[in-house]
């Protein structure tokens, strides 16, 4: 009885009926998958890197430091659609990841956070690249990515709720501020009053989270915008 | 030199001294290898070479099919199966790296392929939340060793009715004697989880039989 399986399976193999797949395919395969790592993680990095961009480009940034309104503010803005691509790129590289040795003989939790962890370093790193691009692209000089960074790369918040421009007028509690489009009285919180001397001058360029009547704003947090 | 005795001229009586006579004196020679090596005379073009991995693997790999699968017809399949996948994909075994979890990993997708053929009620999820979290895996006590075929008789008495997730690294680890890194390896799981499993599948026994003792 034993030996029915083995001499089945030999006169098979030496028929050939069953054939014996050539190492290239296995090759190919690893290398294959090797790319496919390289490639969504690059992608991943990409991503995150210009969410990381466009966070800090459009001031939203700040809001968690204002409290709870501010993050809400914060999370109202954020580019979710980019977002949802990143996870979904980190399950597949997850599952890319796991079919190694390496990835599947810990648990799911230590490889995901190393690769959220290798993720959001690289994002932040290598945010600073995409000023050039985006500036090319608002010139309409970036030919390939150019719709790319101007459909997502700006974060247009509401004038309702974030408003920028530079300071033109001290007052006693706000300042006015003026941007391309209008000139807007600010009024700032109490907490942040005795400081305003010290913290804000004429030609600082600030970003306002308050809500705003027509062209007034009750501030609860400013914040003077990184040159 | 033996093929050229032209087996297949053969009949009846004089064809099955003759394989005897082929599978003492051929296979002879594999006696001293180990499975690796064996593995890298296959992938060199040896075919009779995949004769002395079947020899070896067959009785230990029905076994584990038994575990799962009381039809014999079932079991054969599943390991006539596992030996074709084994030969067609040998070139992508790393000689490097142990032969015994790598035709185990195969056996055990065979394995839940036809769990899934079958409907059976039996699945293993594509998901599991023990695979997510790190866990703290307990070595084996010598009190532990010392009870190892106590398990085994128990487990042989009460398997079928412990959950497939907690079955199979029962079976591996009882039956087929397998350390936690290969168990890992055949079920591509992580080490500590298949720590938590045993330990799950040994309460589960335990509640089965009644008899904290055995754990």
């Amino acid at each position: 009885m034993e030996e029915q399986i083995k001499n089945k399976i030999l006169e098979a193999i030496k028929s050939g009926a069953i054939e014996m797949k050539p190492k290239w395919r296995f090759i190919l395969t690893g290398v294959l998958f090797v790319v496919g790592v390289i490639l969504i993680l690059s992608t991943l990095l990409l991503l995150t890197s210009f969410i990381f961009f466009s966070v800090n480009r459009s001031g939203i940034g700040f809001g968690p430091a204002f409290g709870p309104r501010g993050i809400m503010v914060f999370l109202k803005y954020l580019p979710w659609t980019l977002i949802g691509f990143s996870i979904i790129f980190v399950i597949i590289l997850e599952i890319l990841v796991r079919h190694y040795s390496f990835g599947y003989r810990k648990p799911l939790l230590f490889s995901l956070v190393a690769i959220i962890l290798v993720v959001i370093t690289g994002g932040i790193a290598a945010a600073p690249l995409h000023k050039e691009p985006f500036k090319r692209a608002n010139e309409n000089n970036l030919p390939f990515a150019g719709p790319i960074y101007r459909g997502f790369g700006p974060i247009k918040p509401d004038p309702d709720d974030i408003n920028k421009g530079e300071i033109i007028e001290m007052l006693e509690n706000g300042f006015r501020i003026k941007n391309a489009e209008e000139e807007l009285r600010v009024f700032l919180p109490e907490q942040i009053l005795p400081q305003l001397e010290n913290d804000f001058k004429l030609g600082d360029n600030v970003i306002i989270f308050g809500k705003r009547n027509f062209n007034e704003i009750q501030a609860f947090g400013v914040k003077k915008m990184p040159t | 030199m033996v093929k050229t005795f032209g087996l297949e001229a053969l009949n009846g009586q004089n064809f099955q001294s003759c394989l005897k006579w082929y599978n003492n004196v051929y296979m002879d020679q594999f006696v001293e290898k180990s499975d690796e090596q064996i593995a890298s005379l296959v992938q060199n073009g040896d075919i009779d070479a995949f004769g002395a991995l079947v020899e070896r693997y067959e009785e230990k790999l029905k076994r584990y099919a038994r575990k799962f699968f009381r039809d014999g017809d079932d079991a054969k399949d599943i390991i006539q199966e596992t030996f074709i996948k084994a030969y067609s994909n040998i070139q992508g075994f790393d000689a490097e790296r142990r032969f015994s979890p790598w035709i185990y990993r195969i056996a055990h997708n065979e394995l839940v392929n036809a769990l899934k053929k079958k409907k059976s009620k039996e699945t293993v999820s594509l998901f599991d939340f023990d695979v997510f979290f790190p866990h703290l895996v307990a070595k084996e006590t010598a009190e532990e060793r010392a009870k190892h075929n106590e398990m085994k008789a128990s487990l042989n008495q009460y398997l079928e009715k412990i959950n497939l997730k907690y079955r199979e690294p029962l079976v591996l680890y009882y039956f087929e004697d397998m350390d936690y890194k290969e168990i890992a390896d055949v079920l591509e799981i992580p080490v500590s989880t298949v720590g938590v499993r045993l330990r799950r599948g040994k309460e589960s026994l335990k509640k089965l039989i009644g008899s904290p003792e055995l754990i």
